[in-house]
């Protein structure tokens, strides 16, 4: 160490506090001058150089070119992986009859959800403010959208999930409208507990999907 | 027109490509115990809209309506 100082010193390139020495080409040592207060190391041209971090920004793209259509009693999005947010929005849905709607994370049918909301029974408002108390259709087996109890039932939803790519916990946000005869759970936060996401399962339990558009978005 | 009842749509939302599978034994069955629950639970409903629609009967022949108990601090909705 001592003799690799005296050389940086023979050299003289080592005039100011926070100097680094490099070299600039085979053989040749160069001094780069500290940075600024919170400026990073970085490459540029093949040599250290300072710079400032880029700022942190998000940007979607919708991944499900064009949307998918629900049919069937439930339908599957897959390649969803890489992405850490997820937003889902499902325009104009609609059942024939009474059923429990819901999505499924990675088809987990485990215990899996917890989640909290404002909730309807029926008709009659029941605040839910458990977490995962698995009444009134709020179950620990899935991401629940609410349910159907009249006929020709129709409505719309959105679902922000964040830390979707990553092994540990995901959040996600759930807002479901449409006709009031019925919806449980339309406003709901909650947390699923599984692996990193890479599909979703749009589930009408005891019905067939008879419209709806399913877009998901990305970042 | 195709029976869709027990199929599941499968989209790659990176290929496009869409396939379609028929339910599994395990998910038919989770399906026919939930149309027996969701029967139970529109039957509960059905009861408490026919008690609610006979406590309004009663109250329209003392010439109330819900919102007379509503002013009255009575009643939730």
């Amino acid at each position: 160490m001592t003799r690799a100082r005296d050389v940086a010193n023979i050299d003289g390139l080592l005039t100011t506090t926070g100097d680094t020495y490099y070299a600039s080409a085979a053989g040749t040592p160069a001094r780069l001058g500290i940075g600024s207060t919170s400026q990073v190391l970085t490459v540029a041209a093949g040599v250290p150089s300072w710079a400032t971090p880029a700022a942190s920004t998000t940007s979607y793209t919708l991944i499900n070119t064009g949307g998918t259509s629900l049919t069937g009693s439930s339908v599957t999005i897959s390649g969803l992986g890489g992405y850490n947010k997820l937003f889902i929005i499902i325009d104009n849905f609609s059942c024939a009859n009474a059923t429990d709607i819901f999505i499924r994370i990675n088809a987990d049918s485990g215990s899996n959800y917890r989640a909290a909301g404002f909730g309807y029974y029926g008709q009659e408002s029941t605040p839910s403010l458990a977490f995962g108390n698995g009444s009134n259709g709020n179950l620990a087996d899935r991401l629940n959208l609410g349910v159907f109890y009249g006929t020709t039932q129709a409505g719309g939803a959105s679902i922000m999930i964040d830390g979707a790519n990553g092994s540990g916990l995901k959040t996600y946000q759930v807002s479901v409208g449409g006709n009031p005869n019925g919806y449980n759970y339309p406003v709901n936060q909650g947390i699923y507990s599984g692996s990193a996401i890479t599909s979703l399962v749009f589930h009408a339990l005891t019905q067939n999907w008879d419209a709806g558009t399913v877009r998901i978005y990305g970042a | 027109m195709l029976n869709m009842e027990y199929i599941n749509k499968i989209v790659d939302a990176t290929t496009g490509e869409v396939t379609y599978r028929e339910y599994t034994p395990e998910e038919i069955a989770e399906v026919e115990a939930a149309k027996i629950e969701m029967a139970e639970r529109l039957a509960k409903l059905e009861e408490l809209n026919a008690t609610k629609a006979a406590a309004e009967t009663k109250l329209a022949a003392l010439g109330l309506t819900p919102d007379d108990l509503k002013a009255l601090g009575l009643g939730t909705n």
